[in-house]
């Protein structure tokens, strides 16, 4: 088995995401910036002042990048985030002052939702961001440096950008916006991220014996691509668990969570379209493959001209040829045939054979 | 991580909840709608992957598995006489997680309270549901005196795969391998009797035990699927088949099985490895929320919802449709189920014509295979599905060598389908 990493995206499209954050409760002046999609990741960027900016994502993913001091009051960033994966953001101040930081998670509100889940595919732009710059006017009630209440903005949403009111998230437990690496689950005043022992129960975090969640982000490892959310994926970080013994003299880096690359190539789906001939051709993919592209010798479907898919079923209907999937054609009629193979025909064509 | 007190908790005990917390019915409506999907075999890992993959950033998923690996029932006949591993057969849910953005929920099922449309796990946890699909594969109905950990049943892979193959792998030249097939229905119709070819295949000819004896008490009145394929195996391998079986008993620790042959008196046959697959029913967890009749689930075939209960589906080996319980059609049904799941969170009428299909590939040697396939549509007059007719289903294809080689296309395929 492959992992494939990219989910629901056209291979070779590129989208931008426009995310422009501006920190500075007194400033007025949104910014703008830009950022470029490849197939699997989004980079955004935009202007703040001095601000550290993280992406928590719900493939275990973590990004993170610091504004760029550009000599005025609005500081350019730039950060890569995956496309079409749930992704919450989080903005530091003064984040090289213990003293006079402030973290500050963000929520859009978008319509009837107001969430901190972020999915985006497309460009997106956030405009003006108030972030607050100076501690003596957030409402910190255990000190920690993480605001009580996530920063509601309302940016417009473009296509392609969808803001979630999910059931679960296993990023943010309670939902409240705040990732569960910035609760303070014990309540000593520091949150779990910097805090050894978010229980406080005396066993540091790492020898929890229960811990299969090395960083703290709700990612069970084994579905976390980062396991310590140093911004490295598991693939090309050769210390998963962060704890200095390179994964190599490492018993227990639980390092299963390669990245690979895949043909399977996933329509872009923001919105549910009823399709019988999707549903027909679905049926196929049990011997043919999902969207008909066959990991092995059998034949792919996808991409192949309707015309051919149809007069190659018409065929082995009459004929002897292939005796099981004989036996499947009989139970089709042309215009299902006709329907399914006009659904294969706008997949894109895979490497495979073409017969 | 264990958790105390979250600030969540904090705040609404100050009264600072959300605003989602303090206008929940205004926000519902806004709110993205979620299915969970309980069971991470064939029909619920492929639910869950076709409902992200169609439904995309519409719907949210949450797959309910308790075990972190799954171990394909399909092949796993071949473990027994060692074409295969169990590891071999054994994929996760790494890529509904990281490709798909599912949910994994690694936990079971406690309780489902049907009028709030919420579940309870064994952890305490609760999820809400729009939809809930059930796909628990099915249960054994109880022998009394049998003991799996020491008469496998194998008939859900794994560790009981590995325990009978351990137990024919110790048989010396004239022992007795002893086998029972269910009454229908039950999961995978061609599996025991290719299962009784394949060990028979195993012990004479790969191991050489010629004057070892295989016996197949069957409860049905005759070989069920591919009687020709599997009578003609059986007379080259010298299995006695014994069919009208009615098992009474099981010693477990003598390995000894009481029963009745054609509604005669109880009669005792002794074995050296003793294998009972006994009959089968729904999952618990349908018993449990009261969705069975009788043994199975009855549902609408165009949407697999259950038919005594509302926004609940249930797919594969559980339901009631007739269709043959397998991998294959749990694969097949689940898409169905998906689809109808969709057009229902979005207002779209069902489609009133769904096709599913069946196909297997048997190992009758560790050289040949058979196939057997059939598609099925819905019949609107009986509102159920069946064959469709003048289609010559179901079909069959005698054993080959070139059969055993596509065996493995057809399943690589549908393993990928299902978990990749």
């Amino acid at each position: 088995m492959r992992y494939q990493k990219v989910p629901f995206l056209l291979s070779g499209l590129s989208a931008a995401i426009l995310l422009a954050s501006c920190g500075g409760g007194s400033s007025s002046s949104g910014t703008t910036g830009t950022v470029d999609a490849t197939t699997s990741s989004a980079v955004i960027s935009g202007t703040v002042p001095g601000t550290k900016i993280e992406a928590f994502c719900a493939d275990g993913s973590y990004y993170t990048v610091n504004s760029t001091d550009n000599g005025t009051s609005q500081h350019p960033f730039s950060l890569t985030v995956p496309s079409g994966v749930d992704c919450h953001l989080v903005m530091t101040t003064n984040e090289n002052d213990a003293a006079n930081r402030i973290i500050t998670p963000i929520k859009i509100e978008a319509g009837t939702v107001t969430s901190s889940v972020i999915n985006t595919q497309t460009a997106f732009e956030l405009g003006y961001v108030p972030l607050e710059l100076n501690i003596a006017n957030i409402i910190d009630t255990n000190g920690d440096g993480v605001v009580d209440t996530p920063l509601t903005i309302t940016p417009d949403i473009p296509e392609g950008v969808a803001i979630l009111d999910l059931s679960f998230d296993a990023m943010d437990d309670d939902g409240d916006g705040i990732p569960n690496v910035y609760e303070d689950d014990d309540g000593d005043g520091e949150y779990n991220l910097e805090d050894l022992d978010d229980d406080n129960n005396g066993t540091l975090d790492v020898d929890e014996v229960d811990n299969l969640d090395h960083d703290g982000d709700g990612i069970d490892d084994l579905y976390d691509r980062d396991d310590d959310n140093d911004g490295l994926t598991d693939d090309v970080d050769n210390d998963d668990d962060n704890d200095g013994i390179p994964d190599s003299e490492d018993s227990d880096h639980e390092d299963d969570n390669e990245t690979s690359t895949s043909t399977t190539v996933y329509t872009p789906v923001s919105a549910y379209t009823a399709s019988v001939g999707r549903l027909l051709a679905s049926q196929c993919a049990q011997c043919h493959g999902t969207n008909g592209y066959s990991v092995n010798s059998w034949d792919s479907l996808a991409g192949e001209s309707a015309s051919e898919l149809v007069a190659e079923m018409l065929e082995i209907k009459a004929g002897e040829e292939a005796p099981i999937m004989q036996a499947q054609a009989h139970g089709y009629t042309d215009a299902e045939i006709q329907a399914l193979a006009e659904w294969f025909a706008t997949q894109p064509g895979s490497e495979s054979e073409e017969d | 991580m264990s958790k105390t007190v979250s600030r969540r908790t904090l705040l609404k005990a100050l009264g600072l909840g959300s605003a989602t917390a303090l206008m929940p019915g205004l926000l519902k409506a806004a709110t993205l709608p979620h299915v969970v999907v309980v069971g991470g075999g064939f029909a619920g890992a492929t639910a869950a992957k076709y409902l992200k993959m169609w439904g995309g950033t519409s719907v949210e998923v949450t797959l309910v598995e308790s075990n972190t690996t799954y171990v394909s029932p399909i092949l796993s006949n071949l473990v027994l006489n060692h074409q295969k591993t169990t590891s071999d057969l054994s994929f996760n849910y790494v890529n509904h997680s990281t490709v798909y953005g599912i949910n994994m929920v690694h936990d079971s099922l406690n309780s489902v309270d049907k009028a709030n449309q919420v579940i309870t796990l064994h952890s305490g946890a609760t999820l809400n549901y729009d939809r809930l699909i059930l796909a628990g594969g099915m249960d054994f109905v109880d022998i009394p005196g049998l003991d799996f950990e020491k008469v496998p049943h194998a008939w859900k892979a794994g560790a009981q795969t590995n325990l009978l193959k351990d137990q024919i792998d110790a048989m010396v030249d004239g022992d007795h391998f002893v086998m029972t097939v269910p009454a229908s229905p039950y999961r995978c119709p061609p599996g025991p009797y290719e299962r009784a070819c394949v060990v028979a295949d195993y012990l004479k000819n790969t191991k050489g035990l010629v004057n070892c004896q295989v016996t197949v008490l069957d409860a049905n009145a005759a070989i069920t699927v591919e009687a020709d394929t599997f009578g003609a195996k059986f007379t080259e391998y010298g299995v006695t088949y014994r069919p009208n079986i009615a098992i009474a008993s099981v010693d477990s620790d003598a390995r000894s099985i009481t029963f009745t042959e054609n509604g005669g008196a109880e009669q005792t046959l002794g074995a050296d490895v003793l294998n009972v697959i006994p009959n089968q029913k729904a999952a618990k967890i349908v018993f449990d929320a009261g969705l069975n009749s009788g043994n199975w689930a009855p549902v609408n075939p165009l949407s697999y919802e259950s038919t005594l209960a509302q926004n609940i589906h249930i797919i594969g080996d559980s339901q009631a449709t007739g269709q043959p319980k397998s991998g294959h059609m749990g694969n097949s049904q689940a898409k169905i189920c998906a689809d109808a799941v969709l057009r229902s969170l979005n207002n779209v009428a069902l489609n009133t014509a769904p096709k599913t299909n069946t196909a297997c590939y048997s190992p009758v040697s560790s050289t040949h295979a058979s196939w057997l396939t059939a598609v099925y549509e819905y019949n609107a007059t009986t509102q159920a599905m069946q064959l469709v007719p003048d289609a010559g289903y179901p079909a069959a294809g005698a054993p080959s060598t070139e059969n055993y080689t596509q065996m493995f296309n057809w399943s690589g395929n549908l393993f990928a389908d299902t978990f990749s």
